[in-house]
């Protein structure tokens, strides 16, 4: 039973550097600031405006009907000034969360921004929004700033920050949420029988409105088929089994990886790849992160070295 | 940057001089762990009462892309539109398959819209608004339509048995109009 409380213990409270959790904020905010900028800001009146194709009228009485709903655009509906205030708080708020500024409250704001636009408009929404909305409405309650960040910087008051330390739970909830979403995809595959057959990428493939980028022969093939549809269902199961554990950790992330590149290279979805993607920093531990930091800076050296001699 | 020769055991080691810990006390472990595991519980008995709740917050969502089964139809949605004066014009929403690579990227929301929901059975509710819309798209001083008809314009995909590669997948040749809207004067305005 002791046993059992300590490794509980230590999963959940064992401070850890928070290096991961503000490198997957950096990368969120980086994500959702495109997200605002390339694909909803230039079609902002399409979705939100008073020439959008549903009306609110129509969404209040079948969508929302009366029912409790988190949206700050209703707050002053049909009123497309501020519809574009919301709007530009919400870049604002999400700004402030890639540089970890004021943080905790950035990530709230950026939520509740998403979150209205969610609600008014939901018919544009996939899986990755989902993704970012969750993830989001977490680092609310995180140390996700207390690394690279400017509220680091102001509180160390120095600009050779002290790494801070802090229980990982926030992160640890994450990390199982990633992995929940795996297990859930490969639950929902098995119950199909185009994943289990193999024929899955093949029509995958060919749907036309997820066409991305052009294809190599072999791919398009019935052999690659069955290939592709089987690395797919190992590479999330990886996402909830190996990647739990040390020595299989970076071979799951791996093949995790490989899966959403190829996805994303084969079909357009958006930022649903990256957004995934952008999670597994997660998983990392800080020290792979110290020593990634550390060749770097080796290698920075031994370039500035090269061009000193070379002088 | 710094650079004189370091290492990685003296950054490690420098690492545990200067790392700043925030510890949390025992009271406070026992109460997240109580909260930790009453969610989950919640979760896992309660998913379907919580729904509401989740959804009012943004906070549901289910992860079955592709699943159980990938979709085998290639399909889009087009209106034909007939004017006052007997005019015709077909309007098509846009096609992420003939967009630059750019396009498909900016736009990519614009797909979930006009294929995934916009002929949906669960958008039937908005069917006189997406009608509407596409009246107002297609208004000018001196064309007025009189009626949209949406249309579904479908093709399967061949199945394996029948390869065929991935440019050659037929064209949605079929057509089914799914609405049809007698457009009112006060839908223009």
């Amino acid at each position: 039973m002791k046993s059992i409380w300590e490794t509980w213990n230590r999963f959940w409270f064992k401070p850890i550097p928070s290096t991961s959790i503000a490198l997957f904020r950096i990368l969120l905010a980086a994500i959702i600031l495109v997200l605002e900028l390339v694909q909803l800001l230039p079609d902002f009146d399409f979705y939100y405006g008073k020439c959008a194709p549903v009306s609110n009228r129509l969404m209040e009485m079948i969508m929302w009907q009366k029912k409790p709903i988190l949206d700050l655009f209703l707050l002053n509906p049909d009123n497309l000034l501020w519809y574009q205030i919301v709007f530009a708080l919400t870049v604002i708020a999400s700004i402030s969360l890639l540089v970890g500024y004021r943080t905790r409250l950035s990530a709230c704001l950026t939520w509740l921004g998403l979150v209205s636009m969610h609600q008014q408009f939901p018919w544009i929404d996939n899986g990755g929004d989902g993704f970012i909305r969750i993830t989001l409405f977490w680092l609310m309650f995180s140390n996700a700033g207390d690394s690279l960040s400017v509220d680091r910087f102001l509180e160390a008051k120095t600009a050779l920050l002290p790494e801070k330390s802090a229980p990982p739970w926030i992160q640890r909830v994450l990390q199982v949420f990633v992995s929940f979403t795996y297990l859930y995809a490969v639950l929902s595959k098995l119950h199909g029988s185009m994943w289990t057959n193999g024929s899955a990428f093949y029509y995958c493939i060919r749907l036309k409105d997820f066409y991305h980028f052009p294809l190599p022969g072999f791919v398009e093939g019935l052999s690659a088929s069955g290939i592709f549809s089987y690395f797919a269902l190992i590479a999330e199961t990886g996402m909830f089994t190996l990647v739990w554990f040390p020595p299989t950790r970076n071979l799951a992330l791996l093949l995790g990886a490989c899966l959403h590149l190829g996805i994303d290279w084969c079909m357009n979805l958006g930022l649903f790849e990256t957004v995934f993607l952008a999670s597994y920093v997660l998983f990392i531990p800080p020290s792979d992160w110290h020593y990634l930091a550390q060749r770097l800076k080796q290698f920075y050296c031994y370039c500035q070295r090269k061009t000193i001699s070379a002088s | 940057m710094d650079c004189q020769s370091t290492n990685i055991s003296d950054m490690a080691q420098s690492e545990d001089t200067t790392q700043n810990i925030v510890e949390f006390g025992i009271l406070r472990r026992i109460l997240l762990s109580v909260l930790l595991i009453s969610c989950a519980l919640a979760f896992l008995n309660l998913r379907h009462s919580l729904r509401p709740v989740l959804e009012g917050l943004g906070l549901y969502q289910t992860w079955n892309l592709f699943s159980p089964d990938v979709r085998a139809t290639n399909f889009y949605v087009s209106a034909l539109i007939e004017y006052e004066d007997g005019g015709l014009k077909m309007v098509e929403f846009p096609r992420m398959n003939l967009l630059s690579f750019a396009e498909r990227f900016q736009k990519q929301k614009m797909r979930k819209l006009f294929v995934d929901c916009w002929a949906s059975p669960e958008m039937k509710p908005f069917r006189e608004d997406e009608a509407r819309y596409v009246a107002r798209l297609s208004t000018s001083a001196s064309a007025k339509p009189k009626t949209v008809r949406l249309t579904l314009n479908w093709s399967p995909v061949p199945g394996p048995e029948h390869f065929v590669k991935r440019q050659d997948v037929p064209p949605e040749h079929n057509r089914d109009t799914y609405f049809i809207y007698h457009v009112k004067a006060e839908d223009l305005l």
